[in-house]
């Protein structure tokens, strides 16, 4: 960002909206938007207590098995997509449909099938993670020069060393990119799957602080996670920025 | 034609190709009834217009390809799919990018199982003989094309395979850094006991590092005539280039292509 010709570092933009907050929660405003330094004292006060901590780690723990189930089928389902005219055929039109559908709609339906608790969330999890994952996979692989697959076999790789050793370091730019978005699509799932349940997790948090209007509660708790989802993006992208020396010479 | 006749002196053939056939799916003909007998120890050039088959040949001897009909003999077992005594330099040198020079040249023998201790002294020695020493630890987008095609082919040595099947090797070198390169195929060829099938569109290219050329012709791709150009390679590599054998090679094949131009 440019200001009269000074380069801006983006951080400062954040602190200008942060100013912002702040007036606005000092107005009429602040019965639904507290000022934020409120809500910095809130989060404090809150991320020790017990129900915190507890939701956070049945939060964490239902993300960190939606997200690896979703990791563990999608890379190795796109990558057969993308080797596999058959896979392809069969699977694309759903990863194509459940990739622009109102997927919060379908979470009623897990809740029917798997009861209210945890099962749903790591259901809801996978709905929302998995199918961008799959089709950055199979984008990676297809895009794999053919005289790497030819070299890989001319020298005697079975099957499994073509796809240990070729196909996923070829598509590894692609892949980690699919992971990130999937990532940031799980945490949405999560937070979906247990606003609907509502009975675990952050959903429980959620309802209490909205039913009883505690709204600096309510959205200390909501930075807390952005603050995560945020934190994850990050990470990812360092990991794609390193893979990039040789993204761009396969 | 010089290979139908029976001749004592001349070496068993390695590589045997019977009555090879390659429809693309498609029906696009790419070789129609190739015969052709490839030398142990010598260097044979598959030389020929673009579109006359000739990398679709060697990926079939490589077993890349299934022919469509006919066979591939090497040692005088069919060809079923690629085997350890052929190694294969491609065109696009087909590094992988993620890995280092060293990893690049062992990846051979990482497929076969050989330990990484034992794989990677074979490998140092085969990129010492490239003449990349130095440059084990370095990745392939840090190296010069000409640099990438040397660790392409140390890594077809570092298996020691019997046949070395190069498609174009040199195509996508620059023109100083390939003379430099036909110069050392030629140090290659005489130190290693090795059989060398090459792809080349360059009728100089042919000439100067072959024992053998076999040219094809396109539209029906087929095999035109075999030359042994027969040039003293024992003299300075700068005095081959004025041999009359070499200039009177060059330009007997150049008559017989020209009329293939479009």
């Amino acid at each position: 960002m440019y200001i009269a010709g000074h380069r801006i570092p983006l951080f400062l933009s954040l602190i200008l909206w942060a100013i912002l907050w702040e007036i606005m929660g000092h107005t009429d405003a602040k019965l639904i938007l507290p000022p934020l330094s409120a809500i910095a004292y809130r989060i404090i006060e809150i991320v020790p207590t017990k129900s915190f901590i507890d939701a956070l780690a049945i939060t964490g723990k239902a993300f960190f098995i939606g997200s690896m189930i979703s990791l563990c089928v999608g890379i190795p389902l796109g990558v057969l997509m993308g080797r596999s005219k058959l896979a392809d055929d069969l699977l694309l039109p759903w990863v194509n449909v459940f990739l622009s559908a109102p997927l919060s709609a379908l979470v009623p339906v897990i809740m029917v099938l798997a009861g209210i608790g945890e099962t749903t969330i790591i259901l809801t999890v996978v709905l929302f993670a998995v199918w961008i994952v799959m089709l950055n996979a199979r984008a990676g692989v297809k895009d794999i020069t053919p005289s790497l697959v030819e070299m890989s076999k001319s020298f005697g790789a079975s099957v499994y060393q073509s796809f240990v050793h070729i196909y996923v370091w070829a598509a590894l730019p692609e892949i980690i990119a699919g992971v990130r978005l999937g990532l940031i699509r799980a945490v949405k799932g999560v937070i979906i799957g247990q606003m609907l349940v509502s009975v675990v997790g952050f959903g429980t948090l959620f309802d209490i602080y909205l039913s009883h209007f505690l709204m600096e509660h309510f959205w200390a708790v909501v930075l807390v996670i952005f603050a995560f989802a945020f934190a994850i993006n990050g990470v990812l992208v360092w990991a794609e920025k390193s893979v990039r020396y040789y993204a761009a010479s396969r | 034609m010089s290979s139908n006749t029976v001749n004592v002196a001349e070496p068993a053939p390695i590589v045997s190709v019977r009555n090879v056939h390659k429809t693309y799916p498609g029906g696009v003909e790419a070789l129609n009834n190739i015969s052709l007998d490839f030398p142990e120890g010598k260097l044979t050039t598959l030389l020929g217009p673009s579109g006359c088959g000739k990398t679709t040949l060697l990926k079939i001897i490589a077993g890349l390809l299934p022919a469509s009909s006919g066979d591939v003999l090497v040692e005088g077992k069919p060809v079923t799919g690629p085997g350890p005594e052929r190694a294969f330099v491609f065109q696009d040198f087909a590094l992988m990018p993620w890995a280092n020079i060293l990893r690049n040249v062992a990846f051979g023998l990482e497929l076969r199982g050989v330990s990484r201790s034992e794989r990677e002294s074979v490998a140092e020695r085969y990129i010492e003989r490239v003449g990349l020493k130095g440059f084990e630890k370095k990745y392939p987008h840090e190296l010069s094309g000409g640099m990438r095609q040397r660790v392409g082919l140390g890594r077809a040595l570092a298996v020691n395979a019997k046949v070395l099947l190069m498609d174009e090797p040199f195509s996508a070198v620059d023109e100083q850094t390939r003379r430099r390169f036909q110069e050392e195929m030629l140090e290659l060829l005489a130190n290693e006991r090795k059989t060398f099938i090459f792809v080349t569109h360059s009728i100089e290219e042919a000439v100067y590092v072959s024992d053998r050329i076999v040219l094809l012709h396109r539209r029906p791709s087929r095999v035109h005539s075999i030359i042994e150009p027969n040039i003293a390679r024992d003299v300075d590599p700068e005095k081959i280039r004025r041999q009359p054998e070499y200039l009177d090679a060059v330009e007997s094949i150049w008559q017989d292509l020209k009329k293939y131009l479009d």
